[in-house]
């Protein structure tokens, strides 16, 4: 039996101090060696095609690609179904680790490392396919910015709603709006707006531009390229900047509210007096980080002489990686260790007693990886997002300036990234 | 472009530079009050350990919590243990309560001004917060490693 009150009842320990400033030191000197090192023309680009997989896979994909809409269907269906009916007590419903520990921990991390999932399973699409909405409508495309908004509405649930993900409760009324104002969207702006640009589809997506796996959208076709190579393809949409950076800011908040800084701030507050402070702190810190990439970004356009918001557009590559490796630092631990829960909960999803897969006595393993381990995937996870950012946003400004400018250029962009790396790696010290 | 422009490109990222710099300060300062909220823990409990002849719960950190009109005296303690150490909770609430130690999710009952106990080992390494369930005051946190 589980007796778990909720997701995250444990968090991590502080990281060293020694291995914070190794990892610190190292993201500094890489940043600079990065420069010499480097390719002096783009090379992302030529790479992000790849090659086709054999045709043996190819036959394989139509049934892969249902395959992937029943699991997709069935899990939204359940975590659903759980969220309003199940128990009502965040530790014995099987809802908030599936939304907020497999979902969102886990769904990003597969993304990057095998390839779009969150499009081939999208639940959402389906519904869609099964209301025959159109693919196109005669409303113009909204970008990404109703995108940003609404994952913004999820970062708020998890991290300034005083419950937190843990009350089933909010989170089916929450599951229930967000469902319907996605249909809508999709009812408004097509198909295309909900593969694209919906919330977790157009985030994960980002995201699988990491993925060494991908579907050519024209042909079908399942392709494998260079790891990394696909944010050179990564589109330029009307908001597309500002989702991405609600992403970052919102798990930059998450580690922040840990420190003592932010506790005493929180005080004893409780309730919505706590959450309306909270809402004011995830705000504040997606501020911080916006601003910090909107100034950086700046300065990198006036060096060059173009338009201040074309270039903080053309470098938002650099930010997916960055994003991914603050969500591995922060959540980690969480899939380790609640995914176990997952599992556990899975076999009662609706609290009637069963024991579908004969896991619901499993009790969280503590010891699956020591906090040694945990420590060193989290600064390893910052840092390797820092050293993937510098890469793309070298093949970035090489592409788009000329050779000497391309150098210069580069300074305010691996000065905001390293603000962010170091900023970041602070957090994990836990203050 | 001229000086102006200049000026303005300058301003959001001096902002940032210095938001930054503030929540890194204050949260290098606020780390200061660690030892003494470690030692404050240490003193209580070398004290409470000499007093209880009785008690069969081992020598142990003891965490003393006292709830009164919906907050806890001297605000949230931040407590350090070491692993398996044995650890000492003791909680007195003005209302009827519920305390709850997350992650080692151990609870019990609280009947308004008689003080509860729950002794346990600290076996689980991490962070952990111990929360009143109803209204969900934090009153302290543990971390244990």
């Amino acid at each position: 039996m589980v007796f778990a009150h909720g997701v995250g009842g444990r968090s991590d320990l502080p990281v060293p101090v020694w291995l914070f400033a190794y990892g610190a030191a190292f993201a500094l000197l890489i940043s600079f060696v990065a420069l010499r090192i480097l390719w002096p023309r783009p090379r992302l680009s030529a790479l992000s095609s790849g090659m086709a997989l054999p045709d043996a896979v190819q036959r394989v994909r139509p049934v892969l690609a249902v395959g992937l809409r029943v699991v997709g269907l069935v899990f939204f269906a359940v975590t659903v179904a759980a969220a309003a009916f199940g128990s009502t007590d965040g530790g014995l419903n099987v809802a908030p680790y599936a939304m907020c520990v497999i979902f969102w921990v886990g769904v990003p991390i597969a993304s990057a490392l095998v390839g779009d999932v969150f499009a081939a399973a999208n639940p959402f699409d389906t519904i869609a396919f099964a209301l025959r909405l159109p693919d196109e409508t005669v409303w113009r495309d909204p970008g990404l910015w109703p995108a940003a908004v609404m994952i913004f509405s999820f970062t708020w649930l998890e991290l300034a709603y005083y419950n937190g993900c843990s009350d089933p409760v909010a989170l089916s009324w929450w599951l229930g709006t967000y469902t319907v104002a996605t249909i809508a969207g999709a009812t408004l702006w097509g198909r295309t707006w909900l593969r694209t640009g919906e919330g977790f589809a157009a985030l994960f997506g980002l995201i699988a531009h990491l993925a060494p796996l991908y579907r050519d959208p024209e042909t079908g076709q399942l392709r494998l390229r260079m790891p990394l190579s696909g944010l050179a393809s990564v589109q330029q949409r009307p908001g597309t900047l500002a989702l991405v950076l609600v992403a970052l800011g919102s798990t930059t908040f998450d580690g922040f509210s840990r420190t003592r800084f932010w506790g005493d701030i929180i005080g004893q507050r409780v309730g919505w007096d706590r959450t309306l402070v909270s809402t004011f702190g995830l705000l504040w810190l997606v501020g911080i980080v916006a601003t910090a990439w909107l100034g950086a970004t700046r300065l990198t356009a006036r060096m060059t002489g173009r338009e201040p918001t074309d270039i903080a557009n053309a470098f938002l590559a650099s930010l997916i990686p960055i994003t991914l490796g603050y969500a591995i630092a922060h959540y980690f631990s969480l899939l380790v260790f609640d995914g176990q829960n997952f599992i556990a909960l899975a076999s009662d999803p609706f609290f009637r007693g069963w024991n579908l897969f004969g896991t619901i006595d499993n009790s969280v393993n503590y010891r699956l990886v020591s906090t040694r381990t945990i420590a060193y995937v989290q600064v390893a996870a910052i840092v390797g997002g820092h050293v993937c950012g510098v890469i793309a946003a070298h093949d970035r400004a090489v592409e788009l300036f000329p050779p000497r400018q391309a150098v210069r250029s580069q300074y305010p962009l691996l000065a905001v990234m390293i603000l962010y790396t170091v900023g970041g790696l602070l957090l994990l010290l836990g203050g | 472009m001229s000086l102006a422009s200049h000026a303005r490109l300058a301003r959001p990222t001096v902002v940032a530079l210095s938001a930054l710099a503030l929540f890194v300060i204050a949260g290098c300062g606020s780390s200061d009050n660690k030892p003494t909220a470690t030692s404050q823990t240490s003193a209580t409990s070398q004290a409470t350990t000499g007093s209880s002849s009785s008690s069969t719960a081992p020598a142990g950190t003891l965490i003393e919590i006292i709830v009164a009109g919906g907050q806890a005296a001297g605000g949230v303690k931040h407590v350090d243990v070491g692993v398996g150490k044995s650890v000492t909770v003791r909680i007195t609430s003005d209302v009827a309560e519920e305390i709850h130690i997350h992650g080692y999710d151990l609870k019990q009952d609280l009947t308004p001004g008689v003080p509860a106990e729950i002794t346990f080992t600290a076996d689980i390494p991490g962070v952990f917060e111990i929360e009143l369930e109803h209204s969900g005051l934090k009153v302290a946190e543990l971390q244990v490693g």
